[in-house]
């Protein structure tokens, strides 16, 4: 067992004894070596389930949508992309600040259990690390109540909008070509919404049957607007943690969507990355004078 | 969106986003004839089709 | 038994592909299907698909029938097809799966006429499996990994080749047409791989039958996200859902698409009460009908161990592991 393991079931098993929390969410360990999956813990003795590995990967702030958990007072363990999550969640009062406990957890940089079934790797160490983790910038929590341990060094910047920049120098026909490609393979299973924790409206409008926003015919048009949609109603409100396109079953390339849209937003409004700051206004919830008005 | 237009490799010039009051009925035509000459010249759309259209 | 050398499957497919459209396990862009045999096809036979077969016989959409208004309206149905259709290498769960299918589709008063008029077409080619997964467990779900019960043929890896077994009229037929490319092999088939994953499914129908309420079913829900991942991904998930679409004020089509019990809207009723409000009673449900519900009507579990939803859930649901935590559950009575 790692030191982080044993720091988690302690400080859990604290905060449920005390009466701190309902209920403490986090990681445990499943059937194969590359399952570790969310657990939900209402009872102290049930901190013993709580581990803290290299496949710790889902982003455990999507929980705290869920109606179960939204009344409650929680503890959620947050690597750097959980906790910029959280933050979005508050500023979009999706959450109370005061009903959350935040265990940070710096994060090294993890594997995809996905990654580990599908190249039937036999051991965790033949397990590339996941590519969200490889194109992540801030592994360190940014809003936390304790951290388990000191933090990570930051990886070197990169630019995360390399890919998009590549694929904007294609032809429009090229361009057009691509994404019809993708949206063909698309299965509509919502696995890219139901995992993002930007997503949070109780009822989705591609659920609305009256009017049917979008058609429950699988085609490749209904799939192109269904991911021009998903994305646009994220804009502004991904924190990049790429859970969405780790999750797909069909391999969709969606960060190239999502962030093509951050990438515009920092150009027409200064730089922003969601979630980072809970003081900073979100640059679409807020309205200035000088703001560009590119195509009216 | 007209940038997000661009990637997806659609033609931004055939969206058109205008500002017209209730009481501006001109501005309101001459958009809507601005607009039509505008996609006229580019000709139909090809793009984002249902196959049996 | 007759058999092929491995290095001229190629050529045998490209035989069989003259019998009908044939179709064939290969990996197409991140994901593993079913798809068209064509020369330049890169043949999987090594693992099993991520999309199991079943989209070939229930596709995803599909169209009932195309209606026109006017002076006379009219209903036409789409026109069926005339070729057969071969799934070559398809596995043993898969072609359980297909079973628990043709009990749905087309048994007990009412026949699937879309689905039947596939069904009809379709010769089965199973490939027997000689190694198991970590994540597969059809042994303990009543299917036999190597003979593949249901199929027309069960082809065999006989180390530098494939034996051929006819099991049915319909693969006889089909066997005749590729003799040719087929001759006698002295070796046997192979015995049934060994499993890593043991799944204890005795006795958990009258056992999940006194669970209903039981307060398992909120903690093995807790993690769930209700996305369709699992229920697209299963061979043997059938449940669709039927919408029309105007093209124009005076055409359109009414269609089926695959449904999942596990979305918000599935169990919504029109006027707005829900039977199964939150994702307890769906899960609830969808382990119920896997394990429960299909034995006691049709004497099989649907959930045939193929271990897709176990590698694919973006949250690591296991219904494998759920069936192994019953022994644990004790019920009164």
């Amino acid at each position: 067992m790692n030191e982080i393991t044993g720091l988690m079931r302690e400080k859990a098993k604290e905060l449920l004894e005390k009466g701190v929390v309902e209920r403490v969410i986090g990681w445990k360990k499943g059937m194969f070596f590359y399952s570790t999956t969310p657990v939900v813990i209402d009872k102290p003795e049930d901190t013993e389930k709580l581990v803290w590995d290299d496949f710790a990967i889902n982003n455990l702030a999507i929980y705290l949508l869920d109606k179960q958990n939204k009344e409650k007072k929680v503890a959620l363990f947050v690597k750097g992309c959980d906790s910029r999550g959280v933050v979005r969640m508050i500023q979009d009062n999706q959450v109370k600040r005061e009903n959350l406990y935040l265990i940070g957890v710096p994060c090294p940089g993890l594997k995809d259990p996905k990654t580990a079934a599908r190249g039937y790797y036999k051991d965790a160490g033949q397990v590339p690390r996941a590519k969200k983790c490889q194109e992540c910038l801030h592994p360190n929590p940014v809003l936390y109540d304790e951290m388990l341990s000191s933090p990570v060094e930051e990886p070197p910047q990169k630019d995360r909008f390399a890919e998009v920049k590549e694929l904007e120098k294609k032809s429009a026909d090229e361009k057009y070509a691509y994404w019809k490609e993708q949206a063909d393979k698309c299965l509509r299973c919502f696995a890219c919404r139901n995992i993002c924790p930007a997503c949070s409206c109780p009822e989705c409008l591609f659920d609305c049957s009256k009017p049917r926003w979008l058609d429950k015919e699988v085609s490749t048009v209904q799939n192109q607007f269904f991911h021009m949609i998903r994305v646009w109603h994220v804009a502004d409100r991904c924190i990049e943690c790429g859970e969405c396109e780790r999750v797909c079953p069909a391999g969709l390339p969606l960060m190239q969507l999502n962030r093509k849209l951050i990438k515009d937003i920092n150009e027409l409004f200064g730089p922003y990355e969601a979630g980072m700051d809970l003081e900073q206004r979100p640059p679409l919830t807020q309205y200035d004078t000088g703001d560009p008005e590119e195509f009216m | 969106m007209t940038r997000m237009m661009e990637y997806i490799g659609l033609d931004p010039d055939r969206l058109m986003v205008k500002w017209v009051s209730g009481s501006e009925a001109q501005k309101f035509v001459d958009t809507v004839e601005e607009l039509t000459e505008k996609v006229r010249a580019l000709g139909p759309n090809r793009k984002l089709r249902e196959r049996y259209e | 038994m007759k058999a092929v050398p491995k290095d001229k499957l190629p050529a045998l497919l490209e035989e069989l592909s003259k019998e009908g459209a044939l179709y064939v396990p290969s990996q197409a862009g991140d994901m593993s299907r079913f798809v068209p045999w064509k020369s330049d096809v890169k043949l999987d036979l090594e693992h099993n698909t991520t999309m199991s077969p079943k989209e070939l016989l229930f596709p995803q959409t599909e169209v009932i029938y195309n209606y026109k208004f006017g002076e006379e309206n009219t209903v036409e149905p789409p026109s069926p097809g005339s070729d057969k259709i071969i799934l070559f290498g398809v596995r043993p769960c898969d072609v359980q799966a297909i079973r628990c299918l043709d009990e749905v589709f087309l048994t007990r008063t009412y026949v699937d006429s879309y689905y039947q008029e596939k069904r009809d077409r379709l010769i089965i080619i199973s490939l027997g499996c000689t190694a198991a997964e970590d994540t597969c467990f059809c042994k303990d779900m009543g299917v036999n990994p190597v003979e593949a019960e249901g199929a027309d043929i069960v082809i065999f890896d006989l180390d530098g080749e494939y034996g051929f077994e006819e099991k049915t009229d319909k693969g006889k037929e089909i066997a005749i047409k590729i003799a040719s490319q087929l001759k006698e092999t002295k070796k046997n088939k192979p015995g049934a791989p060994s499993f890593s994953l043991q799944v204890n499914s005795e006795g958990i129908v009258e056992k999940l039958q006194k669970m209903f309420d039981h307060p398992i079913w909120e903690e093995v829900s807790q993690k769930c996200i209700c996305c369709g991942t699992c229920t697209f991904l299963c061979p043997s998930c059938h449940c669709f859902d039927i919408n029309s679409k105007n093209i124009d004020a005076t055409k359109g089509f009414k269609y089926r698409t695959w449904d999942a019990c596990v979305f918000d809207d599935y169990a919504l009723m029109a006027g707005g009460h829900d039977v199964r409000p939150s994702k307890v009673e769906r899960i609830r449900n969808r382990y119920l009908h896997k394990l429960q519900f299909f034995q006691e009507r049709y004497g099989m579990f649907l959930c045939t161990g193929c271990g897709r939803c176990l590698r694919e859930c973006p949250v690591g649901m296991n219904i494998a592991a759920f069936i192994n935590r019953l022994e644990e559950v004790t019920v009164d009575g």
